[in-house]
């Protein structure tokens, strides 16, 4: 970034043109991992911009404080404070959920692009640009999470957000075997990994870079 | 900046932020520790009333209802917690975490039969007296109503549908905690259940999932002999988690009504659910004969 991005590309570069899972490949680990079904991946997308959002605020806020020898601990400090008050409040309210996630929750703090949007720009920039880039970084990852997410669970069970969208009555049954079946490969990990692979692939046909 | 205070800067500048994080945590997890226990709690009734094979949308109301925690001594007998002197919620506390298949008095859990009635005239049930019985009523119900017609105006429903044992044993890293259900018979499986495991995502943890535990139901925990009987007294009690499906590698056999389809990849988890019902349901055998006799000597 040459010259002085304004407060809109802050929010919006990470969403397409820089999105860290398609362009840095950045994040894949809880990307397959969450992207079964539609509601387990719109939590964690919620999770995940919440906690780069503020903890890029907050990186950025104390940027001028932070000796340089020790930044990266308080970093890991700040985030994993965030990612501890998601899981609490998870385990207190969406207590299903959290089961489903289980560990998932508490490895956002090792998710990359919390880190990364740190690392990268929030220790740079004053706290509202930091806000809104790690706003946008969280959307752009939990956008692509959905995308997967969509995918996997319409081809893998045939249903969206849980509710039915291809029909019962065109599935193959013991009568009529040469009907419709869910792809098995779909709720596997693999699956999520084509999907990224096609995505990332779209991403740079689309985005002309020098 | 001199080394020395830029050293200091550093120090103070990590205690403080540590402070204020931990400050922040800790209190977080003080205001949110009531609404966590009762979500843990409302997920372990439901877990139970999964197992009892119960499905309803008023989790608490039917729970109390229909759930009754009752005590089981080491001849069989149905105790209830009034007359054990026992308090329910101190012995759960004291007990929860090792599993009570091993203790004198064995929790478990009576289902009563559904009386809309009740449901009705008392959500919570909360004050209720836990009346004088014995493993005798389960099967003789109907006579004993009569002649115990005082204790109907405390609890109407007084058949029993059937019993949820509570299951604990060791995964591949924890402990794990779960219940089944079995029906006055003393040995068809109503349903099972894990509620508390931490098995690894995506493997053993699939245990939780109710793709894998719906096939439990109708299984038999003593295991039919080879002329189609059931020999309470002599016959191996538990469920056995197999490598591979059931159909495929016992097809018809007696033997394929006790096991139970294992996860591939998870072995050490099937094992670990195997032993679990192996070492607590033995300690009930004794309760479970004694449905079991009750059962075959009942008009049903």
């Amino acid at each position: 970034m040459d010259k002085q991005p304004s407060l809109k590309n802050y929010l919006f570069d990470p969403l397409w043109k820089n999105n860290q899972i398609l362009v840095a490949i950045l994040g894949i680990c809880s990307a397959l991992a969450v992207t079964v079904t539609m509601q387990v991946a719109l939590t964690m997308a919620l999770s995940v911009t919440f906690v780069t959002a503020f903890s890029s605020f907050f990186v950025s806020l104390i940027r001028k404080q932070t000796p340089d020898s020790v930044r990266m601990i308080a970093q890991l400090a700040i985030i994993s404070l965030f990612v501890i008050t998601v899981d609490q409040l998870l385990r207190a309210y969406l207590f299903d959920m959290s089961k489903t996630l289980s560990v998932f929750v508490g490895l956002i703090i090792t998710n990359c692009i919390v880190m990364g949007r740190a690392e990268s720009m929030a220790k740079n920039v004053p706290p509202i640009p930091a806000f809104l880039d790690g706003l946008g970084a969280g959307l752009g990852y939990g956008s692509i999470l959905l995308l997967v997410g969509a995918f996997r669970e319409i081809f893998g069970f045939g249903t969206f957000f849980d509710m039915r969208i291809i029909p019962e009555n065109w599935y193959a049954t013991f009568t009529h075997p040469d009907r419709y079946v869910n792809i098995g490969l779909m709720p596997l990990a693999p699956a999520a990994f084509f999907l990224l692979g096609l995505f990332v692939w779209i991403n740079n046909l689309l985005t002309k870079r020098d | 900046m001199p080394r020395s205070s830029e050293t200091k800067h550093t120090l103070r500048f990590i205690f403080i932020l540590c402070f204020v994080c931990a400050l922040l945590l800790s209190t977080l997890a003080t205001v949110l520790r009531v609404p966590q226990e009762k979500a843990k709690q409302f997920d372990q009734n439901e877990q139970l009333l999964k197992a009892a094979n119960i499905q309803t949308k008023d989790i608490l109301a039917t729970y109390a209802a229909r759930i009754r925690p009752m005590l089981v001594d080491d001849k069989g007998n149905l105790v209830s917690f009034q007359q054990a002197g026992l308090d329910y919620s101190t012995y759960l506390q004291k007990h929860q975490k090792k599993g009570f298949a091993d203790l004198p008095l064995k929790l478990i859990y009576e289902i009563e039969e559904l009386s809309s009635k009740e449901v009705r005239d008392s959500p919570t049930a909360k004050g209720r007296q836990v009346p004088f019985r014995n493993w005798i009523d389960s099967s003789a119900n109907s006579a004993l109503k009569d002649r115990d017609c005082t204790r109907a105006t405390v609890h109407t429903g007084d058949k029993v549908d059937g019993y949820v044992i509570p299951i604990n044993g060791f995964g591949l890293w924890d402990a794990i905690y779960g219940y089944i259900g079995i029906k006055a018979d003393g040995t068809t499986v109503l349903g099972a259940t894990w509620y508390n495991q931490a098995e690894t995502a995506g493997l053993g943890a699939n245990i939780a999932l109710p793709q894998w535990q719906k096939q439990f139901k109708n299984k038999q925990i003593f295991q039919v002999g080879t002329n189609g009987k059931t020999d309470y007294s002599r016959a191996a009690l538990g469920l056995t988690v197999i490598k591979g499906r059931v159909s495929e590698i016992l097809g018809n056999s007696p033997k394929a009504l006790s096991s139970i389809d294992g996860i591939s990849g998870a072995t050490l988890t099937g094992k670990g659910v195997t032993d679990a019902y192996a070492d607590c349901l033995a300690p009930y055998r004794p309760f479970l004969i004694k449905l079991g006799d009750a059962w075959i000597n009942s008009p049903h």
